[in-house]
């Protein structure tokens, strides 16, 4: 870059240099022609002694020119130089050369022109070039000069930019290094005026990735935790079962009722299994709904129906246990919807009801048209989660209380959570004084893009 | 005898399920690869195929599109650890007529096979306008329900789980197939929904009636049955 900085400069002065040397040469060309056309003119007119005499008088003031007027025989009828120059042909229009004029010490660079006046005589006029070489000169080292000062300015431009840049760049290569090397806490530095460089947004673009990894990977050590802890306690009662039936083999099979007995382990065994799978089953469910598999099986049905069709199946179910189960639905619906996954996310909400709302209470099931699209509600009179355990409690395996951590019912929640998101939509947990009313808002289907739709 | 060919690549599962229907009273054949699979089923001398999705050689789907495309109608339970609706939906366009995802119960498997098999016999193809058993009759068109001549009044959905039950007389149906069958739910509720529904409904039908025709199968589901 720094080479192309140079031709370009040696280039400009070149043109520049050629441009005002043409235009003062051009000047001294008119000028020499001018004298030599006057004098010849003179010679032709009045004759070799009187021209000679005027040149000789013209000459006494002092000047740039030069001029002499030589005989057929070579002499010298007039002039300021001692002879004619060597070599010097006659009949040029502009020859450059050096001459030594009379009452001059050193030799000049002059321009001159020749021509002969007729019967041998010739004429040569001339101009000395010495000012204007001097100007050329000065101008040359001053271009050079603001040449030198624009390089040595560009230099350090370039300096001071590279070095902005590489300390920007070394930013993001030293959060990226931190990171790789586990701190995933580290961000890029961003600058706070909203109308940022490209620096600036690719820093914003860096920081919104990494907090979005820093939250997967917040999310999976949950997830890994929590089905960690979730697995030990139900595998260590499996183990506890599997353990007394190896040991206590002989036992069980001489009681009297040896044979109940080991049904009722066995039986037992496989419950705690079933319910492990259970947790796995949903585990893997709130995966393939948070990367959003499912999306394409998306139908426009009637979210009112959804929600009658689930409220009738429980129905029973909750008369069975003195609970009064309704739905509150009636208009039609429209909603996009995957049917599946979104009757489950309701009837883990009423299962949930159902598990930890009041004894004997009331239990409602709600879709409704909401200014955003609609609203599907179930509401308990059961004790609810205070307030501040509302985050808690719709985290993958949150814990609120040691009932509902015990059967996993964290992850009926942010199973219906994360449904509600694939949705488009929203899970919140509201107090229904007394109970719990959650509520799930979904886009109406106008509102989603067409993308999605067609999908 | 029935025959069933089971492929399966698991050396434990392949064996589980050979007990468990050869217990069953069915005569049992394992293919523990795709390719042998394939060539077994096309004999056409099976009465249903358990098959796995996910074999070595040839996957359980090719076999499925690989059978129909040849004309081989044999009956098949898909086995499958992909439990998602969509895999589910895969499985059964590609041609299976069931799709049971691991881990499954045995009586569930057994449940599954003996339905897919009766689906495939010719009687069970026609659509009857009505439905009977034992002294029980029901009227599709105007959905009237009678036991010995007195009226039942039913909920449509019970009317609909009567229909199913009706349908797989004699077979053991499970929770599940009900809940995919009579509810089009794929998801386990995780409570006994079901069980209460089919409760009320053997409490409607066995009203004023010293028989009753809707037994529950320990541990695996329910059946409609004179015993």
């Amino acid at each position: 870059m720094f080479a192309a900085l140079i031709v370009t400069s040696a280039l400009l002065l070149g043109f520049i240099n050629r441009l005002t040397h043409d235009q003062l040469y051009a000047d001294v060309r008119g000028a020499i022609a001018g004298d030599a056309r006057e004098i010849a003119e003179s010679f032709h007119s009045k004759g070799a002694v009187v021209t000679s005499r005027e040149v000789t008088e013209n000459l006494r003031m002092p000047g740039p020119t030069a001029v002499l007027i030589v005989g057929p025989d070579g002499r010298v009828l007039a002039g300021n130089i001692a002879a004619w120059p060597i070599g010097l042909a006659t009949g040029q229009r502009f020859a450059n050369t050096r001459l030594r004029r009379f009452g001059h010490r050193d030799e000049e660079s002059f321009g001159v022109a020749t021509q002969s006046l007729g019967n041998g005589y010739r004429l040569l006029v001339g101009r000395s070039l010495e000012a204007e070489e001097r100007l050329t000169e000065t101008l040359k080292s001053s271009l050079f000069a603001s040449i030198g000062l624009a390089l040595v300015l560009a230099a350090l431009t370039s300096v001071i930019l590279a070095r902005i840049i590489s300390s920007r760049v070394q930013n993001i290569a030293d959060v990226a290094a931190a990171v790789a090397a586990g701190d995933l806490s580290r961000r890029v530095d961003e600058s706070p005026s909203p109308h940022g460089d490209a620096f600036d947004s690719m820093a914003r673009a860096l920081n919104a990735m990494l907090a979005r990894i820093e939250n997967l990977l917040g999310e999976i050590r949950m997830v890994t935790d929590g089905l960690a802890h979730d697995l030990r306690s139900p595998l260590t009662r499996l183990k506890a079962r599997i353990d007394r039936l190896a040991r206590g083999e002989s036992d069980l099979a001489e009681s009297a009722r040896g044979d109940v007995r080991w049904a009722d382990e066995v039986t037992a065994i496989g419950t705690e299994a079933d319910a492990l799978l259970t947790m796995l089953e949903n585990c893997l469910e709130i995966s393939r709904v948070e990367a959003g598999i499912g999306r394409d099986a998306f139908v426009l049905l009637d979210a009112a129906a959804l929600v009658r069709d689930l409220a009738e199946m429980y129905v029973p179910l909750a008369e069975e246990t003195g609970v009064q189960l309704t739905a509150a639905a009636r208009q039609p619906l429209p909603v996009l919807a995957h049917r599946n996954l979104l009757s489950r996310a309701l009837a883990n909400l009423i299962d949930n009801a159902l598990r930890y709302g009041a004894a004997g209470g009331i239990i409602e099931v709600a879709a409704a048209a909401s200014p955003g699209g609609i609203t599907l509600s179930v509401s308990d009179n059961g004790p609810g989660i205070a307030a501040n355990n509302h985050g808690e409690a719709l985290r993958r395996f949150g814990r609120i209380d040691a009932a509902r951590s015990a059967s996993g019912v964290g992850l009926g929640l942010s199973l219906a959570a994360a449904i509600a998101r694939l949705h488009g939509g929203t899970l919140a947990l509201v107090a229904n004084q007394p109970g719990l009313r959650v509520v799930i808002e979904l886009p109406s289907p106008g509102s989603l893009k067409p993308a999605r739709v067609y999908a | 005898m029935t025959r069933i060919l089971c492929v399966e690549d698991d050396p434990m599962t392949a064996d589980y399920i050979a007990k468990g229907l050869g217990d069953a009273g069915f005569e049992v054949d394992i293919a523990d690869d795709g390719n042998t699979g394939l060539s077994r089923a096309s004999d056409g001398c099976y009465d249903a195929i358990v098959l796995d999705r996910m074999l070595p050689g040839l996957d359980g789907l090719s076999i499925v599109t690989a059978l129909r495309s040849g004309g081989v109608t044999t009956p098949v339970v898909m086995l499958s650890a992909l439990a998602s609706l969509d895999e589910r939906v895969r499985g059964l366009k590609a041609g299976s007529d069931d799709y049971l995802t691991k881990p499954f119960a045995l009586t569930e498997l057994l449940a599954r096979i003996e339905a897919v098999r009766r689906r495939g016999t010719p009687q069970a193809e026609t659509l009857p306008t009505r439905l009977s058993f034992d002294d029980l009759e029901v009227d599709l068109l105007t959905r009237r329900v009678t036991r010995a001549g007195h009226r039942i009044d039913l909920q449509p959905r019970e009317f609909s789980l009567l229909e199913f039950l009706l349908r797989h007389q004699g077979q053991v149906v499970t929770r599940t197939m009900l809940l995919e069958r009579v509810w089009d739910y794929h998801f386990d509720p995780g409570t006994n929904v079901i069980d209460v529904h089919v409760s009320r409904l053997r409490k409607k039908l066995d009203d004023g009636s010293q028989k009753s025709l809707l037994h529950t199968v320990r541990g695996a589901g329910y059946r409609l049955g004179a015993y």
